[in-house]
């Protein structure tokens, strides 16, 4: 059930209030466990087999990893892989492979899975996300990093099910999350409070602005097919604040409810607007996918060990397979490709560019860094228009017109796209302030009257922004 | 301990101070949009259908599928077409601008549905053009509303139902538009809908203007005979044949499909006659297709006690005279469609 609905708010209710009453660690982590699998079947119940079975699948597989000899593991590690990626394949990528299958080879396969009993089979929500989870902890078995003792089936259902992350993350790794389960927290005043605080900022950023402020706008303009200039960056503008908001409204909601419940997940956003260059982008946006990336595809790719052209090619292959994890198209893989560049490109040009730095003055200096900032987010907002396009020609339609400066004007600006563009430049100096400060610990410092009269304020607006729900953008993943 | 306990009060009253400003906040909108004359009203939508949708396959289920588009939508009280039909179950599947062919065909298709069908439509609804105007709603309800979706929808409706905070024409952001860019104010609705999708229209409500929308109708009725002409009477018949195996397939089942073409007046009705003269159209679809099918077409205007009713914009009845016309569809469920004369 999504974080924005009133079904959430009552099951979150009852959770709250039965975590309170029942203390026991027996009796808490079955609890935990079903009312998870109930907010997952809250979407459709048949996806809930799928999850129980994958999940139990990995955690008998996770036990023969640790018990098995050297040669053993690899056997037991390729039956993971195979087994995780398998499933995605099946689920997400089927329609893919067959299309493009049939474009090169002529296979007729895609004719085939669009019978109607093969055509039935839905992608589950939150696939992507449970599923490299899952693959996370049985990478860790094959290195030794799991515990000795083995797990057992209980801790590593809820690990995978833990409701506040199963659908969109955070992606937490089995060894930050184990010993939490292990220590049975209990949420004090302080954990409920902030907890319930950053869910009611992760609504705000969600319904009022994702749903209200951007995607109208997003929707208008990435449905138009005459663009210019300044409505092509408008459109790149739109949906560089609707995502934002959407992802990072999902994730803050998710630590919250895990935070009153007394769990820790990890951050999931860190001010990614504000990123001066790609590797600090990567470093404040979607951190629990880029880390994962990072430790279980971009290091065992080779990572910079093996010098510049293959970590070069290893940071281009992982960006490639992060696009692709988000969706079966081209238009991800191209996102992912744009960033990979990117990252090459900062990389080549990176020592040259520091020298040249440091050799400047102080202001100097700071507007360059001012100017590398700009044409960083310029850049990420240029690959967002691959993210958001329904396909590859409308992505390239509204890039040309990005690149082509021929008209400032944007003829008559409805009002909803200027109040869109007001929303991104707030958007954008929140974010450049939290360089500086980190605004959320900030905001647990404030004295009770003006904390509550600032959530009092993001609740009323939240209230007042009814009716233009969408689904969260990364449950498709 | 006197630590945590300082912790518990300083999230107690920063909770009590947010809760009470936005219940203050929403409260101050609430009276005052309802100050300015605006009425609460469930926002329809394709899981509100399929929800209503899936009522009809109930087991046990004597259902009456009212099928169409707002004519019958803001015409009928469902409540009062229980009450005159006890043991039936009305479900109110119309919707508002879009031609019910495609729902149709789903309860056609689904063996659960043994119950009635009243179709609400004109001769122009049964051609071609409008076949897959209701398929959306189909499909969502194919697709499945999911256990959390349902409750989400079911909730929101009670809400929406009661308070004007549910309204999203007069949320936040067109008030801030208007605010800053000057954007046009929102006008107060006389259409309301209830949370079993049944609708209502009150024409005494301020700024309705019922002249103005009886010229747009005949207008928007003229027009689209531009974009969709009318085929010939053979070949519009010839082309139901479809609409034939739905009728089969429901009396195969037991059930029963009743037409009704709406009254409309004036420029309006001149505007009908002009594009389907009811001679050539509706009177052969009766005689050629319904009836011996074993379907009935119902003729709104041939029926006094409905034809008597006031049509303030030409095409739909005033809240006040819901009563008069669902007593006069329910005597003609009552008679499966044969009292009517």
């Amino acid at each position: 059930m999504p974080f924005d609905s009133f079904s959430f708010l009552l099951f979150f209710a009852v959770m709250l209030l039965l975590d309170r009453i029942v203390h026991s660690t027996a009796a808490r982590k079955p609890i935990l466990l079903i009312a998870s699998w109930i907010f997952y079947a809250g979407w459709n119940p048949l996806f809930l087999p799928m999850l129980i079975a994958t999940s139990s699948l990995d955690w008998w597989l996770g036990r023969k990893l640790v018990a098995a000899s050297k040669i053993a593991k690899n056997r037991w590690l390729v039956l993971s892989l195979l087994s995780n990626l398998g499933v995605l394949a099946f689920f997400k990528y089927r329609f893919f492979i067959a299309s493009n299958m049939d474009a090169v080879f002529g296979t007729g396969l895609l004719s085939g899975l669009q019978t109607p009993g093969a055509a039935s089979w839905v992608l589950p929500v939150g696939i992507s996300f449970y599923t490299f989870q899952s693959l996370s902890y049985c990478i860790d078995a094959y290195r030794g990093h799991l515990p000795e003792k083995p797990v057992s089936w209980l801790d590593f259902s809820l690990y995978v099910a833990f409701f506040p992350q199963l659908v969109a993350g955070p992606i937490v790794r089995f060894g930050d999350f184990y010993p939490q389960l292990a220590r049975n927290p209990r949420a004090d005043a302080a954990q409920i409070g902030s907890g319930l605080a950053l869910i009611i900022i992760g609504l705000f950023l969600k319904v009022v602005g994702a749903d209200s402020v951007f995607a109208p706008t997003t929707d208008v303009l990435f449905a138009s097919t005459a663009h210019n200039f300044a409505s092509a960056w408008l459109a790149a503008m739109a949906f560089t604040g609707q995502i934002f908001c959407d992802f990072a409204g999902y994730s803050l909601c998710a630590i919250g409810a895990a935070r009153a419940m007394g769990f820790w997940l990890p951050e999931n956003f860190n001010a990614p607007y504000a990123a001066i260059g790609f590797s600090d982008f990567w470093r404040r946006w979607h951190i629990s996918l880029s880390s994962w990336l990072r430790d279980y595809l971009y290091i065992p790719l080779g990572g910079n060990r093996f010098g510049a052209l293959r970590t070069y090619v290893a940071l281009s292959l992982t960006m490639l397979l992060g696009g692709l994890w988000h969706g079966a198209a081209w238009t991800f893989v191209a996102w992912g490709a744009l960033h990979g560049m990117y990252l090459v490109v900062e990389r080549l040009a990176g020592p040259t560019l520091t020298q040249f730095h440091a050799r400047q003055s102080r202001p100097v200096a700071t507007s360059l860094r001012g100017m590398a900032w700009l044409l960083t987010l310029l850049l990420v907002m240029f690959a967002w228009v691959w993210f958001r396009a329904t396909d590859s020609a409308q992505a390239l339609a509204i890039c040309a017109q990005m690149l082509a400066p021929n008209s400032l004007l944007m003829g008559d600006l409805s009002a909803e796209s200027k109040l869109m563009a007001c929303g991104f430049l707030v958007l954008i100096a929140l974010q450049l302030a939290q360089r500086h400060f980190q605004l959320l610990a900030r905001l647990q410092t404030l004295p009770p009257i003006i904390l509550g009269l600032l959530l009092g304020m993001l609740l009323s607006a939240i209230v007042l922004s009814p009716g233009n729900a969408r689904a969260f953008i990364y449950f498709q993943f | 301990m006197s630590n945590l306990s300082n912790l518990s009060k300083h999230w107690l009253l920063t909770f009590c101070i947010a809760v009470l400003s936005c219940v203050a906040l929403c409260a101050a909108v609430e009276l005052h949009r309802s100050a300015q004359g605006h009425l609460p009203t469930v926002r329809d939508d394709l899981d509100l259908w399929a929800l209503e949708r899936a009522r009809v396959d109930r087991p046990g289920q004597n259902a009456i599928a009212v099928l169409g588009t707002s004519r019958i939508l803001y015409s009928l009280d469902p409540d009062a077409l229980a009450r005159a039909l006890p043991g039936k179950v009305p479900v109110i599947l119309a919707v508002n601008g879009a031609y019910p062919l495609a729902a149709l065909s789903d309860l056609a298709h689904d063996v659960k549905f043994t119950g009635t069908a009243l179709v609400d439509i004109d001769a122009r609804g049964l051609s071609r053009y409008y076949r897959d105007m209701q398929q959306a709603q189909v499909r969502r309800f194919t697709d499945g509303v999911g256990p959390s979706a349902a409750v989400h929808r079911r909730l929101l409706s009670e809400w929406q139902a009661r308070l004007l905070l549910g309204d999203a024409d007069l949320g936040l952001m067109p008030t801030l538009t208007r605010l800053l860019f000057g954007a046009a104010p929102p006008q107060t609705r006389h259409a309301t809908i209830a949370p079993n999708r049944a609708g209502s229209l009150d024409f005494l409500h301020p700024n309705t203007n019922a002249a103005a929308m009886a010229a747009n109708f005949a207008a928007g009725v003229l027009a689209d005979y531009q974009d969709h002409p009318p085929p010939p009477p053979d070949q519009w018949l010839s082309e139901l044949d479809d609409l034939v195996k739905d009728i089969r397939a429901i009396r195969a089942r037991g059930g029963l499909v009743l037409f009704f073409c709406s009254a409309t007046s004036g420029a309006h009705l001149l505007a009908d006659q002009q594009g389907y003269p009811r001679a050539q159209y509706w009177d052969r679809f009766a005689r050629e297709i319904a009836e011996p099918n074993g379907a009935r077409a119902i003729y709104a205007l041939d029926i006094p006690a409905i034809a008597a009713l006031p049509l303030p914009d030409s095409s739909h009845i005033d809240q006040r005279d819901r009563a008069a016309f669902t007593q006069a569809l329910a005597q003609l469920l009552i008679t499966g469609g044969n009292s009517h004369d």
